[in-house]
């Protein structure tokens, strides 16, 4: 009666809850906790197949709940597992969208490597598409949807960034806490990365 | 998936943590080998007349009147119930009652032979909605309502609360900085948090002595 207290899917439903208690960005993948609902699903699997095969010999059907049970909970484990994984890629997603193509290194640890695989083709398939709209020139949809009241922003620098190209061939270097009057549009991806702050 | 209006799929997350839930069952007839179910059980069958908890999402698999178990209905809706009839349900605090109230109801609105669970969800939610637009309305950045709110609640109330905002700041035309993304900013915050610790990690025995005199 070891097993007792410990319920069938606990583990799976474990990770689904620990996603959701986390906060925005994403947290470690869960190797080991994944593997765990795996090999559980396996030997679920296995005990249902020699039951069922043990049902088609005898036609016993006193058994009938418990297969009905493990089926339960297989699903179940399915379930929170599959959700486990649809839940982060669609926090990987928010990542395109809000830090740029390119991912944080820590943030990137945090992703197995199918996950990183995802994350590239996403971004390059989300970049050609917005490469081939707006006859021809493209245009970025990450950017802020709200109409702009001025083409020139002022903006201070948050950290050191280096050398920035502006769209004319000007370049202009970006120090922490120097004061930049800059075009809207080509810096709001860096206010959006919190590289630099808007002021006026 | 913030402004998604809320109906429970395959992958929704309030879902699974509603079927998580444990329903006291009693047992109609012995099963063989499923005595792991009953903490208390000394055969490895279920005995007949024992009462287990099992997980939704198990009994909902099960047909309603299937001959193994008997499901009775948690005891929270027959408090409830009297409430609802005096029309003061605005008073309960339904978090505290249960944090999935309605999601719960739903679920066992079938099992409940006298009838009346789906008409407390109903009636309970029909006599708060106005309730949650006040408070929602009148929600101030530091006067937040004590009562702890049913999961569907605390979203209506949350949404309420920044359509409230957006419209404040709209009226006021606060709104046209472009601001840092939230995304960025929780990481920004969490690695700076990070960078401290890291900083108070590797205090030195000496800093550690010279600490209490200064």
């Amino acid at each position: 009666m070891a097993k007792s207290n410990k319920m069938f899917a606990d583990k799976a439903f474990e990770l689904v809850k620990e996603l959701e208690r986390s906060s925005q960005t994403i947290p470690p993948f869960d190797d080991d906790g994944v593997r765990q609902v795996l090999e559980e699903i396996k030997a679920i699997f296995e005990e249902n197949c020699a039951q069922a095969a043990n049902y088609s010999t005898s036609g016993d059907r006193t058994l009938w709940p418990l297969l009905n049970f493990r089926h339960a909970a297989l699903q179940r484990n399915k379930r929170c597992l599959l959700t486990y994984l649809y839940k982060r890629l669609l926090r990987i997603k928010a990542l395109r969208w809000e830090f740029g193509p390119i991912i944080p290194a820590d943030i990137k640890t945090s992703l197995c490597e199918p996950e990183v695989n995802f994350f590239n083709t996403y971004s390059k398939s989300l970049a050609s598409y917005m490469r081939s709209i707006g006859d021809g020139q493209g245009i970025d949809l990450t950017g802020d949807l709200r109409p702009p009241k001025s083409l020139y922003i002022e903006v201070r620098c948050l950290e050191d960034y280096g050398k920035f190209e502006l769209e004319d061939g000007e370049v202009i270097y970006l120090k922490k806490n120097s004061q930049h009057y800059l075009p809207r549009a080509q810096v709001e991806t860096l206010v959006r990365q919190g590289i630099l702050q808007h002021i006026a | 998936m913030d402004n998604q209006s809320y109906f429970p799929n395959y992958y929704a997350v309030e879902d699974i943590f509603v079927t998580q839930e444990k329903v006291e069952c009693k047992v109609n007839t012995k099963l063989l080998k499923m005595g792991f179910l009953d903490p208390g059980a000394e055969t490895d069958d279920l005995n007949s007349g024992r009462t287990v908890n099992l997980p939704l999402w198990y009994i909902k698999e099960l047909k309603v009147n299937n001959p193994y178990f008997t499901v009775n209905v948690p005891d929270i809706y027959k408090n409830v119930h009297k409430a609802v009839c005096e029309a003061e349900t605005t008073h309960i605090e339904l978090g505290k009652l249960h944090p999935y109230f309605y999601e719960y109801g739903r679920y066992l609105t079938p099992y409940d032979r006298n009838h009346v669970v789906g008409r407390i969800v109903f009636e309970t939610m029909r006599q708060r909605v106005r309730h949650l637009l006040d408070i929602s309305k009148h929600t101030t950045e530091d006067g937040k309502p004590e009562h702890r709110l049913d999961d569907i609640e605390q979203k209506l109330y949350d949404s309420g609360v920044k359509t409230n905002a957006m419209f404040t700041n709209w009226l006021q035309m606060k709104s046209n900085k472009i601001r840092v993304s939230e995304l960025v900013h929780e990481h920004s915050k969490k690695r700076k948090r990070n960078q401290i610790h890291f900083d108070g990690g590797s205090i030195s025995p000496e800093q550690l002595r010279k600490r209490p005199t200064i």
